[in-house]
């Protein structure tokens, strides 16, 4: 018993002053962040003990990063496993971690350049290594890439060869018509470049930063435009079509969580480039179907967060055995093609074709 | 909606006015389109890109050289979307797009685009060269053809149509014709833009292709439709009327309602269906609750009040429908669900982790070893906005009235965000309805094996209760408590294992099982339920059940009115109650 009688003290440890309550219990801050870092522990067990994978050589990770919160907070995470691995003289190899930044400001020009991010994360992070692209660099990663876009937009789009890559990419963005393609098309070209990327220096598997409510909200979306058949990779742990494994290791926390173990650590503060904030007054058929699904996972989440956590947990019990083999698959976004209606096949699918500047309402 | 109501008032009146009208259509035009494009050149001359300008000039002039007022000189901006284009309609018809383009759809009139700004362009079908129109030109879209259109940001046109539009509604609701169903969101592929187009859309193509690529009956087949009265069932029993006789089903289709005793609501329904069947010279037979259970709904909402109660009626209604079939010798039920109650149903077992309920949900037909009655939804494809366009349209007689007890809050949920979507991207329902059957053949065999054998038994009720969500919210708070309460457990659960856990895993592993994650599914076998006969996995039927709890309560009431003394009885009841109502607030 502790000489001193504590007013709160923390139910894990029971020696220090609660300060924060998780799950319904409260805890210091320390035990806070174990129990935190737990919960993505275990679902890294794979990586860490090498289950079913080379026993000699470490599992080679690739980690897309964005400088957001959730995916802030995974790195910190996993390089301090990293630490406790290096730390081991013996036992298994564990995992490699690389982390692959998609430059912002190629992304959308609102965006900043985040240079100095850059050298913080090289600094913080000092036992992963990290490249920055820029989002064009897609036509050097996915040499067909520029045959499938002027394919998928069709007559409206010209490709001039002559522009920039850069200048290229954005050409074709721009004819995409609206703000839920648009969305939408540039979450399948950034998939596309993650996973070329990963498949150029040999990674097996991505580990996506995906918090809980993101998770949610892609599931409802990829629902909602005619991707449903696409939730058991996209938000699921396990092959992707593309045959790498991908991986949510932050599935089973809450967003709340990540910010207060974010509000912990210094240097992820400054790391973090925090979300802009949403605008309340947006009218709904300006927002994109990706935006509007964050808002109703992040609404309704404030009341009733287990059952936004639940839709993932569904999506996740989906079966891919279950997919039809032999099936053949979209040029455009890589998903097979599923009960696609109609006599006229056609290289995309159908929730492609959703997206598509000609047909797409 | 009020803007729908209207709109679909006014289809219905010109309908009627249509065969009048139609033989004396050129003694009513005003304008000569050869007027018009001169007018919008002279505009364009004076005035150029001022866009504000030319459509003052026009609109003046047309006010002075035109007799009567047929001109609202108010600017109104109206949002447009049909024939999927979004733009904004100035009343008297400058159209304006902000980057718009779509389907023309196929007119009952001739379209006149004069371009007063920046450039149409129009595609036809089986042309890979656009034909453009710069501005000062017309583009003439003549009665009945299709193309498809695009209009850049800034382009604007005044856009004329004329045929059998009755010219002293010509402009004040001249944007609700051609490619302009003026209400917002509406359903914006090319498919749904004239009058006609609407008829024809449920009852020749898609409606007769739902049922021919999914071979939905057999010559001769007995039919009943599941008939609430309501839109759904009603579209549906006019629909399948018209396109059995026109091609040739050979159907026998009759009405079958479901009297769930609920007064100020079904009652008055019921009284629709009745006058439904004699228009349709359709058999009508309805099933009461209270003659198969003995309970009303009325009474089984006094009893169990206001939360809760949706469960009851789903689950004796089901059994109320294949108990009705029985009755008349059908196999066959069919029922009203339209696009938007699947989505919803998609939405909501999504959001409640009801894999079951996802892998059955969207299938055209639920059939199984396990019922002898088959269910099917041959209004699945069809989008909600369609059915009321055609019932109005075809100006049907139906109840409008919605259930007066709540809907759950899960269904209340799903709608209202189906709603957002539909905003967004009108196609999404039906977008959501293929993920649903998409991931319909993803679920595990072992949930999917499960859920076949007891579809019959078990589909969900859609639609029920309010468009506007009122529900308070008690299922969700409840799923949520559950939630949270697993998971606390599972948490303690977990801190106790955890020194052998890594143990016991690879014991586990080692006798070849795929994992402790892995759980065994228990098979179900069907059975007949011991008390009513009807086709259970359990002993009991859940209907029975359900009544068992019904009736244990029913003499209890009554003693604890009678008998005053039983102090405990009736505080560990009102107890009881209070808990109730707390979880649902």
């Amino acid at each position: 018993m502790p000489s001193k009688e504590l007013l709160d003290p923390c139910v894990d440890c029971r020696d220090v002053e609660a300060i924060l309550t998780l799950r319904r219990r409260r805890l210091c801050k320390d035990c806070y962040i174990k129990f935190v870092s737990h919960k993505v522990f275990k679902r890294m067990e794979k990586y860490r003990l090498n289950r079913g994978l080379a026993k000699d050589t470490p599992c080679k990770l690739l980690f897309p990063f964005s400088y957001g919160l959730s995916s802030s907070v995974l790195l910190h995470m996993l390089h301090r496993q990293l630490e406790t691995q290096h730390a081991k003289t013996h036992g298994t190899p564990g995992f490699d971690l690389h982390a692959l930044i998609i430059e912002p400001s190629t992304i959308s020009p609102s965006n900043p350049q985040h240079n100095e991010g850059f050298e913080l994360a090289q600094k913080s992070f000092p036992l992963c290594s990290f490249t920055q692209v820029p989002f064009h660099s897609i036509f050097d990663l996915v040499p067909d890439i520029k045959e499938t876009m002027s394919q998928f937009a069709g007559q409206g789009f010209v490709d001039n060869p002559s522009l920039s890559d850069a200048e290229r990419l954005n050409a074709f963005r721009s004819c995409i018509p609206t703000s839920t393609s648009k969305a939408d098309v540039d979450q399948i070209l950034m998939n596309r470049l993650v996973v070329a990327f990963a498949k150029k220096i040999d990674c097996q598997t991505v580990i996506w930063g995906d918090s809980d409510s993101r998770l949610a909200a892609k599931t409802l979306a990829s629902v909602a435009k005619g991707r449903g058949s696409s939730v058991i990779w996209q938000v699921s742990d396990g092959m992707s079509p593309f045959g790498l494994e991908f991986n949510f290791p932050l599935r089973d926390l809450f967003t709340a969580e990540l910010r207060d173990y974010a509000s912990f650590f210094p240097e992820l503060i400054s790391l973090i480039v925090p979300d802009e904030p949403r605008s309340e007054n947006t009218l709904t058929k300006n927002l994109s179907i990706d935006e509007l699904m964050m808002r109703y996972v992040l609404t309704q989440g404030e009341k009733y967060p287990g059952v936004m956590l639940n839709v993932t947990r569904t999506a996740n019990k989906l079966d891919v055995s279950q997919m039809p083999s032999n099936v053949s698959h979209c040029t455009f976004c890589g998903a097979p093609l599923m009960n696609e209606l109609g006599s006229r096949q056609s290289q995309f699918c159908y929730a492609c074709a959703r997206s598509r500047p000609s047909t797409s309402s | 909606m009020r803007t729908l109501t209207l709109l679909a008032t006014l289809l219905a009146f010109l309908a009627g006015l249509y065969n009048y009208f139609d033989s004396r259509l050129e003694q009513f035009y005003i304008f000569e389109p050869g007027q018009l494009h001169d007018l919008s050149q002279r505009a364009i001359a004076a005035h150029g890109n001022d866009t504000r300008a030319v459509v003052n000039y026009i609109v003046s002039e047309l006010d002075e050289k035109t007799p009567g007022s047929h001109l609202n000189k108010e600017e109104e901006w109206v949002f447009n979307n049909a024939g999927g284009a979004m733009g904004a309609m100035y009343i008297i018809h400058a159209r304006t797009a902000i980057g718009t383009e779509g389907h023309t759809g196929r007119h009952t009139a001739d379209d006149y685009f004069n371009i007063l700004q920046g450039t149409q362009l129009a595609y036809v079908p089986g042309s890979y060269e656009p034909e453009v129109y710069p501005q000062g030109s017309v583009h003439h879209l003549p009665r009945g053809q299709v193309k498809q259109y695009k209009m850049d940001a800034s382009c604007f046109a005044l856009e004329y149509a004329r045929g059998w539009i009755p010219p002293m509604l010509f402009f004040g609701y001249a944007d609700t014709f051609s490619s302009t169903l003026d209400f917002p969101t509406l359903w914006a592929t090319s498919r749904i833009t004239g009058r006609e187009m609407i008829a024809n859309l449920l009852k020749g193509k898609m409606f007769h292709e739902t049922i021919t690529t999914s071979s939905l009956f057999y010559p001769g087949e007995r039919v009943a439709i599941g008939a609430s009265g309501g839109k759904d069932s009603t579209v549906l029993a006019s629909v399948l009327k018209t396109l059995n006789e026109r091609y040739n089903y050979g159907l026998q289709l009759c009405l079958l309602s479901i009297d769930e005793g609920i007064k100020g609501y079904r009652d008055d329904s019921l009284e629709t269906v009745k006058r439904n069947a004699e228009q349709y010279d359709m058999p009508l037979e309805i099933v009461g609750y209270d003659e198969l259970y003995g309970w009303t709904m009325d009474q089984v909402v006094a009893q169990v009040g206001k939360k809760g109660n949706c469960t009851y009626c789903g689950v004796f209604r089901r059994q109320a429908l294949d108990r009705g079939a029985a009755r008349l010798g059908i196999k066959h039920v069919v029922t009203g669900h339209n696009a938007d109650d699947v989505a919803e149903t998609v939405m909501m077992n999504l959001l409640r982790g009801d894999l079951p309920r996802l892998s059955r949900g969207t299938s055209i037909v639920t059939d199984s070893a396990a019922s002898d009655i088959k269910r099917s939804k041959p209004l699945k494809y069809a989008y909600e906005k369609e059915i009321v366009l055609y019932a109005h349209h075809k100006q049907l007689d139906y109840f409008s009235t919605e259930c007066i007890y709540s809907p759950e809050a899960f269904r209340g949920s799903a709608r209202t965000l189906i709603k957002d979507l539909e905003k967004i991207r009108p196609s999404s329902i039906l977008d959501i309805v293929k993920s649903g059957e998409d991931m319909a053949e993803l679920v595990p065999a072992e949930v999917k094996g499960k859920s076949c054998a007891r579809a019959a038994a078990e589909e969900s009720a859609g639609g029920c209760g309010s468009q506007n969500g009122r529900s308070r919210g008690g299922e969700m708070a409840e799923m949520e408590k559950k939630l949270a309460d697993d998971e606390a457990a599972e948490s303690m659960e977990t801190e106790i294992k955890l020194p052998e856990q890594s143990e016991s895993l690879t014991r586990k592993q080692n006798k070849g099982g795929k994992g402790p994650s892995q759980k065994t599914i228990k098979t179900q076998t069907m059975g007949k339920c011991e008390r009513c006969g009807y086709i259970s996995s359990q002993k009991v039927c859940k209907a029975c059940a359900l009544l068992e709890g019904l009736n244990k309560n029913r003499p209890k009431t009554a003693i604890e009115v009678g008998v005053s003394l039983e102090d405990e009885e009736s505080s560990s009841t009102l107890m009881r109650q209070m808990e109730k109502a707390q979880l649902g607030g």
